[in-house]
């Protein structure tokens, strides 16, 4: 599959990027996708933030290919 | 030292998604040129205005001397125009907009302008209201607090 992700405020700190773009060969859970970020970051287990699927939030869930999968720091903005 | 921001309607997948940011701080003249903008519609009979200014902060003995923000772009200007459909929904409105600075703001500028208007001054009161409280805690807008000298720390919305 191969999905979008994309990292904002604080988190790009850890990254070093705003996106990646990841081709595996089987199916991605949400959860595998976080337990591989927490190998390739130190810290990454530490931070606070929100996912959106396509740009909707979501505390769960399905993904697929072709998706966008953001992580979200807490909001600052006003 | 001010410029007036041009804002333009950008295309996407899903329709018209109205461009909701600027570049740098909001100023006051553009503001002004909102409100002049509908004054041509006689049925307003109050306008209620929120303005978010970047506070100089002291924090651990260091002070804010700007922020700079960034978006989840496409996701907060569908965001804003969802949360401007409600705000219609709920209140009885004539106009409303919402505008957001990205890129840095210093001290003292003008980060963050909503506006709506209404007959009658309950409807817009209500609405800015609803909409300022719920941009802060919906829409994927970061600040980072950068210091005076220059070490930041990454701010967060008190709800």
């Amino acid at each position: 599959m191969k999905l979008k992700l994309k990292f904002f405020g604080r988190l790009t700190e850890l990254t070093g990027v705003n996106e990646l773009t990841w081709e595996t060969a089987e199916e991605l859970s949400l959860s595998e996708i976080e337990a591989e970020l927490s190998q390739q970051y130190n810290n990454w287990t530490e931070q606070t933030y929100r996912i959106a699927i396509n740009q909707t939030l979501v505390t769960d869930g399905k993904v697929s290919d072709g998706d966008e999968v953001a992580f979200l720091p807490p909001f600052a903005g006003g | 030292m001010y410029s007036i921001a041009i804002l333009p309607m950008i295309n996407s997948l899903n329709g018209m998604i109205k461009n909701h940011f600027i570049k740098g701080a909001i100023s006051p003249d553009f503001v002004a040129k909102a409100i002049e903008k509908y004054q041509v519609k006689t049925n307003i009979g109050a306008y209620d205005i929120f303005l978010g200014q970047v506070r100089a902060d002291q924090i651990d003995g260091r002070v804010v001397r700007a922020i700079e923000f960034s978006a989840y772009e496409e996701m907060a200007n569908k965001g804003l125009m969802e949360l401007m459909e409600t705000c219609f929904e709920k209140f009885n409105l004539t106009g409303g907009h919402i505008y957001h600075s990205l890129g840095e703001v210093k001290t003292g500028e003008i980060c963050f302008f909503v506006f709506t208007s209404s007959g009658h001054r309950p409807d817009a009161f209500a609405g800015t209201q609803f909409l300022v409280n719920e941009i802060k805690k919906q829409i994927p807008i970061f600040g980072k607090e950068i210091f005076e000298d220059e070490t930041h720390q990454w701010k967060v919305n008190k709800l």
